[in-house]
């Protein structure tokens, strides 16, 4: 009984073993943009017309195969299998377009579809085991990423796959090249370790660029936060990350801390919690004071994982009340929230475009006017960058190490404290310290700017506790304790449930310079007019000049006889620049962006002389103590080794280039 | 003491990792592969231990108590939840019972319809009606705004030539080829352009975040070197 032909299988035979003859013999990479040369070789006979795309073969009836000789006739596969390869020329318009065609119609679906279904599959299918090897390896959509990518520009095929094992072959002289390449990536690497010899590039900008006002945004509402405020910070990422988040994450609960408000850590990504906790171990350990400690349940709160991916953040949306109750620990916070309306601002810190995603679907779309203020690694920057084009809800990103250089130099700047090996810009003027606090490492910069600042007594604060002297710390040394300021006559005595703050009120009638420093050769920073008021931060030696505070945190120096000092409480703040920048001509409204959202706050900050809330913690020693270890050679080995990582690229596809000539070649003399 | 030994541990479990750049050598992979089991391995446990002491032993320490209750819905339903989770936990323990795989599928598509659900509501209302929004909307002076205008029109024809190039607008003939014109074949270069532009910034960022992290360990190790 002649056997039935299966016309279908047989095809499909015949195009595998073609796809695999076109894997071998395929031009990838950068081969394919080599001219053939001439007298190429005839491509082997068999298959030729399997060479083609699928030509809808299923629907051809099927055939019996008999042999040749029963009936005279050559067998559908006798026809196909002596088929000889034609040259592609030969080919007429139709074909070759097929031909061509077929390249993109053979993909997988999945493939092709691969970003719409990354949107639509919920993240928690996609979900890594707590992320553990994302880092270590490329995750899933970054693979899919670099294989589409390898796939439309061609290149070698290679395994990227986080899970199953690697066969390592043996080792030969082939895999030289490779690892020379990867010896000096590291070598490179390592110079600026080695040597200052080596520091190549330029170090990022004490400010954020004027085209990037995304990061200034973000600065400028975190130092707007106030003492009490409670906000959210999404932490996640996990140990695989460190390396590149770590620092933005300490520079940002640093900065939550020392304006006194209490971070919630959440995250769904149970090891960040952990994570999370051991950076604030690591703060507390630079802390070094008994009394300066940051504790749980009273500085700051690490909530519970939140299982699920945005199955567990929308729990957090729908269900924040009950989120915050319990603590990682699984104990009672004490905390007690009714909604996450009353969270305004929300910190995401993310390792990955997921999580951004995550937390912009499920959380930002919810319900209730908040925003959030996103910080990623660079991978995920593109999507938070697309994220915070289009939503104003969105503030950032604040994108990896350079930022957060440029971040720890707006601290440093903002809390007037020069940091242990912060480099001393010669040009920028006189330096303005800490007011009341001289920590250890202040006791060697130069006195001279030291005998600048006097110290701001302390405003009439509300808290009963405010006339007392500051809690003895190893921090506060040299520390006068805060006096009553006497008020002007003329100024009606603040209520005793409002906050004030010490002031200056701009007299002259016509527009005063604000310079950097407290000369009139220092440079000017921008223009005061009558009536507008700034808060006051100190005088200099004589009393001639007043430190003021800009909007954005810059501290600036104006002349006394300028302006009046008074004691004025928020809401007059307030009411005081809404009318003054009624009429303000356009330079003054540059000045003051947001000088009436800080100043309404009163968000007390470390110069007023506050007492601890708790804990006893020295707010500016948050930022003085930040060991900035090797940050300096860390940024010059990126841009070292991003140099030569194009060089091992664009080196290793030349070889590759190169490669496929002379075998071109070699075939062509055989 | 505790903090030399864990210095001392991330030092030799650094430089295992770092024997990943030898590769192919069969004795320096294993070192590599037992950093990351290790890694792995602890991360489980964490994961473990945070879920247990955070999610697990709280839910079930709430519902001993008819005063407190987890959800919104009350202490019944966190009840039912509570059964309802707990039934699925063990019906996913039948999974090496062929005949009964059916039982541990279907937890699987609960779990799959619910996230799928959550995660499409989320993509509309988070992703996508915003960032159309965004892609459509032209700045409202044009002559004034022209980067913005300049980006509006880049954004709408990648968006356009994109989808080109994957081929949603190819349409089929009668016999079940498909039909392109050169037209057609040109957008699709230019969508391959703007792909191949995307994704390559893509990677440039991954490779970005690489030297990031290895720049880190460097350092670590040249600072406990020291």
């Amino acid at each position: 009984m002649d056997e039935e032909f299966n016309w279908l299988k047989y095809s499909e035979s015949i195009e595998a073993s073609a796809q695999e003859e076109e894997a071998q013999s395929s031009r990838r990479g950068l081969r394919r943009f080599l001219p053939r040369l001439p007298g190429r070789p005839s491509l082997p006979s068999r298959p030729s017309l399997a060479r083609l795309p699928r030509l809808r073969l299923p629907s051809l009836p099927r055939l019996s195969r008999r042999p040749a000789s029963t009936s005279g006739q050559p067998s559908a596969a006798e026809l196909l299998g002596g088929q000889q390869e034609r040259p592609l020329d030969d080919l007429d318009d139709r074909l070759r377009a097929l031909r061509g065609r077929s390249v993109v119609t053979t993909q997988p679906a999945n493939q092709a579809l691969y970003d719409v279904d990354d949107i639509l599959t919920s993240p928690e299918l996609q979900s890594k085991p707590g992320g553990v090897i994302s880092a270590a390896a490329l995750s899933k959509a970054q693979q899919q990423q670099v294989e589409m990518l390898r796939d439309i520009v061609g290149g070698p095929e290679q395994s990227q796959g986080t899970g199953g094992r690697r066969e390592l072959p043996a080792f030969s002289l082939s895999a030289v090249p490779r690892l020379l390449g990867r010896a000096l990536l590291v070598l490179v690497v390592c110079l600026p370790f080695v040597s200052s010899d080596y520091a190549e590039g330029e170090l990022p900008p004490a400010e954020f660029h004027e085209d990037r006002p995304g990061p200034t945004a973000f600065y400028n509402l975190l130092d707007n936060i106030s003492g009490d405020d409670t906000i959210l910070v999404a932490f996640e990422y996990g140990p695989t990350a460190a390396g590149e988040l770590d620092l933005l994450a300490e520079l940002l609960l640093r900065h939550i801390f020392a304006q006194r408000a209490r971070p919630l850590i959440v995250s769904s990504n149970p090891i960040a919690i952990v994570h999370a906790q051991n950076i604030i171990r690591g703060i507390n350990r630079s802390l070094a004071g008994a009394d300066a400690q940051l504790l749980h349940g009273e500085d700051y709160f690490l909530l519970r994982y939140l299982p699920g991916g945005a199955l567990g953040l929308r729990e957090l949306s729908q269900n924040f009340a009950d989120v915050v109750r319990i603590s990682a620990k699984g104990l009672p916070t004490g905390l007690e929230f009714e909604a996450l309306d009353e969270m305004t601002e929300i910190v995401l810190i993310a390792e990955s475009a997921e999580a951004v995603r995550n937390w912009v679907e499920q959380v930002l779309s919810a319900p209730g006017g908040r925003r959030l203020l996103v910080t990623t690694g660079y991978a995920a920057q593109p999507l938070a960058q697309a994220y915070a084009d289009s939503m104003t809800s969105i503030v950032g990103p604040v994108t990896g190490i350079r930022d957060a250089f440029t971040y720890g130099e707006k601290l440093a700047k903002n809390f007037g404290a020069l940091l242990p090996n912060a480099p001393i810009d010669p040009e920028a003027g006189p330096e303005v310290l800490p007011v009341n606090v001289v920590s250890d490492s202040q006791a060697e910069l130069p006195r001279a700017t030291e005998a600048q600042i006097e110290v701001a007594p302390a405003t009439a604060l509300p808290q009963p506790t405010a006339t007392a002297p500051p809690t003895a710390s190893p921090f506060m040394t040299a520390t006068p304790p805060p006096t009553e300021t006497p008020l002007p006559t003329d100024t009606p005595a603040p209520t005793a449930t409002e906050a004030t703050i010490r002031a200056v009120e701009v007299i002259s009638e016509q527009s005063v310079n604000i310079r950097r420093g407290p000369t009139t050769v220092d440079e000017i920073l921008g223009l005061g007019y009558q009536g507008d008021i700034f808060e006051v931060l100190g005088t200099n030696g004589d009393g001639s000049w007043y430190n003021i505070l800009l909007p954005g945190g810059v501290r600036a120096w104006i002349a006394a006889f300028l302006v009046e000092e008074r004691v004025v409480t928020a809401s007059e703040f307030a009411g005081g620049q809404a009318s003054a920048s009624a009429d303000a001509p356009p330079e003054r409204a540059v000045l003051q962006l947001d000088f009436s959202l800080r100043l309404s706050k009163n968000r007390p900050r470390f110069y007023q002389a506050q007492p601890p809330t708790s804990g006893g913690g020295d707010r500016p020693e948050l930022i003085l103590s930040r060991d900035r270890g090797l940050e300096v050679p860390r940024l010059q080995a990126m841009t070292l080794g991003t140099l030569a990582a194009i060089l091992v690229i664009v080196f290793g596809n030349t070889i590759y280039a190169a490669r496929g000539l002379m075998r071109r070649r070699n075939s062509q003399g055989s | 003491m505790a903090e030399n030994t864990i210095t001392i541990v991330s030092f030799v479990l650094t430089l295992m990792v770092f024997s990943y750049l030898l590769g192919d050598l069969p004795l320096i992979g294993n070192l590599y592969r037992v950093a990351v089991y290790i890694f792995v391995g602890m991360t489980a446990a964490f994961t473990l231990i945070v879920s247990y002491e955070g999610v697990i032993l709280p839910y079930l320490q709430d519902i001993q108590n008819q005063s407190t209750s987890w959800t919104a819905l009350g202490w019944r339903a966190d009840i039912t939840i509570f059964a309802a989770a707990l039934l699925f936990g063990l019906l996913l323990l039948l999974k090496p019972v062929k005949s009964l795989t059916w039982l541990t599928n279907s937890v699987f598509a609960v779990v799959i319809v619910v996230g799928a659900s959550v995660g499409v509501v989320g993509a509309l209302n988070g992703t996508l009606f915003p960032l159309l929004h965004a892609t459509v909307a032209l700045p409202d002076d044009l002559t004034a705004d022209f980067n913005a205008l300049v980006d509006t029109l880049l954004i709408f024809v990648g968006t356009m030539t994109g989808l080109y190039y994957f081929h949603y607008q190819v349409r089929a003939r009668s016999d079940g080829s498909e039909e392109q014109s050169r037209v057609g074949r040109g957008f699709r270069h230019i969508g391959k352009a703007f792909l191949v532009t995307a994704l390559g910034a893509i990677y440039a960022s991954t490779l970005l975040t690489s030297l990031t992290i290895l720049t880190e360990r460097i350092g670590f190790l040249f600072q406990f070197g020291a």
